[in-house]
């Protein structure tokens, strides 16, 4: 077995081993190989000064290729980043050469103080590895995750739109030279077993051999996406003295969409899951994009925030009101399908075994013209944890509602779904006073908290409002079926 | 007029700038952390750091007890202790320091101190304050005119209270400090401060060394905004003590949280009026009662004070007016300075009160701000004496609604029904004085050396935290001597080349260095021009300076050097460097500058404290979603006079990076403490500043220099603070959103209007009517 983790950090290979194999990524590369370029400011991803490039290996016509993704270097294990190539800023230009990008931002004025520009333009190479042309919304998308506190972006939306593609060079067709895709896709799909002062890291070739750890070990954690577990690690507040990473498993990884449901692998990234979902359910495209920054998006995972149980866990009130159901697994009971409905138990615990794997989470599409919307109110529009959030969905036969789904998060100690409001809305008129009603009864059923995201007065009326805000748009799609 | 990129554009895009952070460890260096108070307010019964000096990698440990010097620091009464030894003033203050050698160990020692406090009942709030009598500094007053005779002529007398909350200053460099040592116990300390002159201070006291043993070095900061002009000395201290005690290296980094929770912010402010008005809408009389929230410390309060007083009626004449000012010590951090300096607190207030003005004559905001406007050579007066002169504000602000098409715009908003979506847009303007209103602050020096190959290497006591102030300061000293301005470098700000200089603060870095350097610069130039009049008539023998000649017609430009009279006799810009050289003339020059006719008398509060006014106006327009109370800016359009601009991209910079600030405030950033004192926002996952989806839909800048008059560096006017003004806009605008709603009650409206707010307003107003029915 393998006792180091190994990848490529612009262009070079890396070998990690022993106490350096516990490292975020952002220290790893500041701290080890003095790439100080990539800079630490919140240390929890929110900010993306530590933005980097992960490229991991894709399968393509048969022929491995590194796809490029930007990912919060602080808050992501380096042991995650096992078999992917690492582009930091000072991997970006060639020799002395600016790349197009930095020459926009000198040119446009994307710099001041300059502590965010290596994560913001690191952040817009992530946008710039599309095909075809790039739109402002994708700018705005791409660099929702990257934070400024002197510019107020207008210079940064300026360079953006300047850059000069004709001179840059995506970085999947960089180092083509070297063959590193080949070599990545070897470490990224073998196991590794890294042991060092009583602490373990471990990544197994495949789903037998996690499940036997998973039950072997008691206090092994998942490193799923790490987008909670890596602030945990950067406040203080968790060690991580076992660590389990999946990536190995190629089944886990992916999202799979067939004519009745959606199944999303147990290691499957919210991007990947949004790339898929919004195919089927456009009008969830907005809700979406304000989720949370391509940076989480691309590391964090539907399961992982599935399992965090979050009392906000803004895709769990949306999963609920599609009825979604988890595939557990484990060692030594097999399989078993849990309704997300009935997965939360209480503040932070769950209907899960502590040897149990998520293996995936199984999306039913309902049949055409159900009304599906998810909202999330939050303080700012985007990058920021809700203070509510809500998703319902309808079906409706005659002028009546048929089925309807009412799911909140952020109004209790989980997120969770209101069923006497739905069972309250069966077979009711489609009409304002329908909705207004039911917005009423909704309120009277939760009992939400103050908190710094928002009061419990706050949080009563977004209860309310949101169902209202719904019914506007139900009651203008309803009208046109 | 020019467009010259940020001096570190070029390395701030490949990663190659370096903070603090970036510093290469030297092998002995030291990690420094320290313990903070767990509680608001209290007495330290013990402090227990056995287990903490005991574990493997921690090299010491250090409390109150090992300050050699004085254990108190900050800009006017140096009261705030750098280790807290008896009491706690607020949560977060740091007690104990400690030191290791590797993070681990840091972070593992710093878990295992403990720290045993009695605590008390915290002083929080103004109203707490108030009730406590818990006051610091002077109470001040301002006054124009005769009140009292104001108000009997009033036709309607508005009464309210207003109040403005903090905010997080949130550098992307958290406060940082690396100390060095030097030979016989002296210290470097690289500083990530604003006023390395303030951080030199404050180690040389703490420690009981001279001054002239101590050096602090400052290359550039991730953002200041204010936090790092008093604040920066606390930790650079902390770090410096660690290596009088060890002669080691010794590096202080704050993490993020840590930063937020034992920093101070942006002063909260809470005023209680009166205004009285005719029935046009004209101000007769203001009287106003102002409390800031000053938190543990003097720090820069009073200072603060004043500059609210200074602007508290913002760009409007009032010419009877009553003041009073007082600073709440309360258990939070210190409260300290922040873009605008208590200039945006008093402002926001009077546009307040404008909005008021204009809800209960029922007439268009802009209306009532017009006719109050400062006039061009009468209704001119301050509170404080000087007068608004030689300016054009009511010309921008005529020219700035008929750019944007305000009152179209508004009409249009006023006519439509309001549905899902209410929408509001106001325009407002800016009259900033620019100066440091303690009138001694308003010094620069400069130190030019030119070196033989033509280039050049200036050092001011400026300080580069994003702001430009290098490239404009680069770029007078190259105008001076006609090169391109990639010829001249502005070097780290250090005190030994650069002593008793101010803070880079108060919008004023550019004026005071550029003006002493553009000084030393034509001190330099005129040497250089006799050398240049000696070599074009062939004069033998060595130069003297003492000779008499016709110097004033030496033209330098473009890299050579010309008689005006007989263009074709020329030397290059090096070659006369050479001569200059061989004549054994001085190529170096260290000048200084104050800037001229300001004065101001702290007893009677009058004087002229403000060399001159920055002035502008934005109109801003937002949409909030009435389910939500979510706001977003659709359209932003800004005119600032900045007289002759001379880097336009550089200033725009600063005016966008301003405004964003400072809708930030107004808006979405909120600091929130428990009712123990215990700061809740205190990470970047609770306090949200504006992200990229916040930019304004749509955003028009433009500058307009409409007079000339007194102004700062050829003939440009200062930008730093500002435009942060502007946001104001921002903020009335949310206000004149919910007015669409017939009935909402918008006078209770504070800042910041966060979506919360705006909901509850909305929402109580529809309750309201439900129970009405």
């Amino acid at each position: 077995m393998r006792d180091s983790i190994q990848l490529f950090i612009n262009g070079e290979r890396v070998s990690i081993q022993g106490e350096d194999a516990f490292l975020m990524l952002a220290d790893f590369l500041r701290d080890r190989l003095r790439l100080v370029g990539t800079k630490i400011c919140c240390a929890e991803g929110d900010c993306g000064a530590c933005t980097v490039m992960l490229g991991s290996p894709e399968e393509h016509a048969g022929r491995w290729q590194l796809r490029y993704r930007p990912v919060n270097s602080c808050i992501l294990p380096v042991a995650k980043a096992d078999g992917c190539h690492v582009v930091t800023i000072e991997g970006l230009r060639t020799g002395k050469t600016l790349d197009a990008i930095q020459e926009a931002f000198v040119e446009a004025h994307g710099t001041q103080c300059g502590f965010c520009t290596p994560g913001m333009i690191m952040a817009l190479t992530g946008v710039l590895e599309a095909e075809g042309p790039i739109s402002d919304q994708d700018i705005l998308d791409g660099l929702t995750g990257n934070l400024c506190r002197c510019t107020g972006y207008d210079g940064i939306l300026k360079a953006a739109r300047l850059v000069n593609r004709a001179r840059h060079v995506r970085l999947r067709d960089r180092w083509l030279e070297l063959r590193l895709a080949d070599e990545a896709a070897r470490a990224f799909f073998a196991p590794y077993e890294i042991r060092w002062d009583g602490r373990r890291m471990i990544k197994p070739a495949g789903m037998p051999e996690a499940l036997a750890l998973k039950a072997g070990t008691s206090d092994l954690r998942i490193l799923s996406g790490c987008t909670d577990l890596g602030v945990a690690h950067n406040k203080h507040r968790v060690r991580i003295e076992n660590g389990l990473s999946l990536s190995a498993i190629r089944e886990l990884a992916e999202v799979k969409c067939d004519a009745s449901q959606l199944l999303v692998g147990g290691n499957a990234s919210i991007a990947e899951f949004e790339r898929v979902l919004v195919q089927q359910f456009p009008e969830l495209r907005e809700y979406l994009r304000n989720f949370a920054s391509p940076q989480i998006k691309n590391v964090g995972t539907v399961a992982g925030n599935l399992v965090n149980a979050s009392p906000v866990g803004d895709l769990i009130p949306l999963l609920l009101a599609l009825d979604a159901r988890l595939h557990l697994q484990s060692h030594e009971g097999g399989h078993r399908l849990v309704d997300l409905c009935h997965f939360y138990k209480g503040y932070k615990t769950m209907d899960l075994r502590a040897d149990e794997i998520v293996a995936r989470i199984e999306v039913p599409l309902p049949p055409g013209g159900d009304i599906v919307r998810a909202y999330k109110v939050s303080r700012r529009k985007s990058l920021d944890i809700s203070a509510v959030s809500a998703a319902f969905r309808i079906r409706t036969k005659g002028g009546k509602i048929a089925q309807a789904r009412v799911a909140y998060g952020g109004v209790g100690p989980t997120a969770l779904r209101l069923t006497e409001v739905e069972g309250f809305l069966q077979k009711k008129p489609l009409t304002q006073k329908t909705f207004d009603d039911a917005s009423r009864f909704a309120a009277e059923l939760v009992n939400p908290i103050d908190d710094v995201r928002g009061s419990a007065e706050y949080r009563d009326i977004l209860v309310r409002n949101l169902l209202r805000k719904f019914s506007l748009e139900a009651l203008a799609e309803g009208g046109k079926s | 007029m020019s467009q010259h990129p940020h001096d570190s554009a070029r390395t701030h895009v490949t990663g190659e700038s370096a903070y603090l952070c970036d510093r290469l460890p030297l092998p002995n260096e030291l990690l420094v952390g320290f313990v903070g108070s767990p509680v608001a307010r209290g007495r330290i019964r013990s402090v227990d750091t056995t287990a903490a000096r005991r574990r493997e990698g921690v090299v010491a440990v250090f409390t109150a007890r090992d300050i050699p010097g004085t254990n108190g620091f900050g800009p006017l009464a140096h009261d705030q202790p750098f280790l807290a030894s008896e009491t706690v003033s607020h949560a977060g203050e740091p007690i104990v320091l400690v030191v290791a050698r590797t993070r681990e160990a840091l972070h593992a020692a710093l878990a295992e101190v403990r720290i045993d406090i009695a605590e008390t009942t915290p002083v929080l709030t103004i109203a707490e304050a108030i009730r406590a009598n818990s006051f610091m500094g002077e109470t001040r007053v301002f006054s124009l005119g005769d009140v009292t005779a104001g108000f009997e002529r009033a036709t309607h007398v508005i009464e309210g209270a207003f109040e403005s909350g903090a905010q997080e200053h949130y550098y992307f460099e958290t406060q940082s400090a690396i100390s060095y040592p030097a030979e016989d116990g002296a210290i470097e300390v690289h500083s990530s401060t604003q006023h390395p002159t303030e951080t030199q201070h404050a180690v040389a006291a703490m420690l009981g060394l001279p001054q002239s043993r101590v050096v602090c070095v400052t290359k550039r900061l991730g953002g200041g905004f204010g936090g790092k002009e008093s604040q920066a000395a606390h930790f650079a201290g902390l770090a410096a003590l660690v290596t009088h005690h060890t002669g080691r290296p010794a590096r202080l980094i704050l993490e993020r949280d840590q930063d937020m929770i034992c920093t101070g912010k942006r002063h909260p402010f809470q005023s209680r009026y009166r205004i009285g008005i005719d029935a046009s809408g004209r101000i007769l009389a203001l009287e106003s009662e102002l409390f800031a929230n000053g938190g543990a410390w003097l720090d820069l309060s009073p200072a603060i004070l004043d500059r609210a007083l200074f602007h508290a009626t913002n760009a409007y004449y009032v010419p009877n007016v009553k003041l009073v000012a007082k600073i709440c010590r309360t258990n939070l951090p210190s409260n300290t300075a922040f873009r605008g300096f208590g200039a945006p607190q008093g402002a926001l207030a009077m546009e307040h009160m404008i909005e008021e003005i204009a809800r209960v004559l029922k007439t268009d905001p802009l209306e009532i701000r017009r006719i109050n406007l400062f006039g061009k050579d009468e209704r001119n007066e301050t509170s404080y004496g000087q007068r608004v002169v030689e300016h054009s504000l009511p010309d921008l602000v005529e020219r700035l609604a008929q750019t944007s098409h305000y009152r179209e715009r508004r009409e249009a908003i006023l006519a439509t029904r309001p549905g899902a979506v209410l929408r509001g847009i106001s325009l407002v303007p800016v009259n900033f004085g620019i100066s440091f209103t303690t009138t001694f602050l308003n010094q620069g020096n400069a130190l030019v050396n030119v070196h033989l190959d033509g280039s050049v290497q200036v050092s001011t006591g400026a300080v580069e935290m994003g702001q430009g102030v290098n490239i404009k300061i680069a770029q007078c000293v190259a105008d001076v001597f006609g090169i391109p301005v990639e010829q001249v470098r502005v070097m780290p700000t250090s005190t030994e080349k650069n002593h008793n200089t101010s803070a880079t603060a108060a919008s004023s870095g550019a004026d005071l260095n550029c003006g002493a350097a553009m000084e030393a610069a034509l001190r330099i130039r005129e040497r250089l021009a006799h050398c240049a009049c000696a070599h074009f008539v062939g004069e033998k023998g060595e130069i003297s300076l003492k000779s008499q000649r016709q110097t004033a017609g030496v033209e330098f430009s473009r890299g050579v050097v010309f008689d005006r009279t007989r263009p074709d006799t020329r030397i290059s810009f090096e070659n006369l460097l050479r001569i200059a050289f061989m004549n054994r003339v001085s190529l170096g020059e260290y000048a200084h500058y104050r800037t001229p006719d300001i004065h101001f008398d702290r007893v009677s509060n009058k004087g002229a404290p403000f060399r001159y006014f920055t002035q502008g106006a934005a109109v801003t327009e937002v949409e909030i979603d009435r389910f939500t109370g979510m706001a977003r800016i659709v359209q932003a359009d800004i005119l600032m006079d900045l007289g002759e601009s001379f880097n336009t991209a550089i200033d725009r910079g600063q005016i966008l990076g301003a405004f964003l600030q400072g809708v930030g405030w107004l808006t979405n950033e909120e600091v929130v403490f428990s009712d123990k004192g215990i700061l809740l926002s205190s990470s970047t996952s609770t306090y949200k500043i504006p992200a990229i989806t916040d930019l304004p839909e749509r955003l028009h800048c433009r500058l307009w220099n409409s007079h000339p008059g007194p102004s700062g560096a050829k003939g440009s006017k200062a930008v730093g603070e500002p435009p942060l003004l502007l946001a104001i806009s921002a903020w009335t605008a949310i206000r004149n959103a919910l007015e669409t709603v017939p009935g909402v009650e918008t006078s209770s409206l504070c800042a910041p209007a966060t979506g919360e707010r705006i909901l509850l307003l909305l929402d109580r107003h529809t309750a309201a009517k439900r129970a009405a029915r």
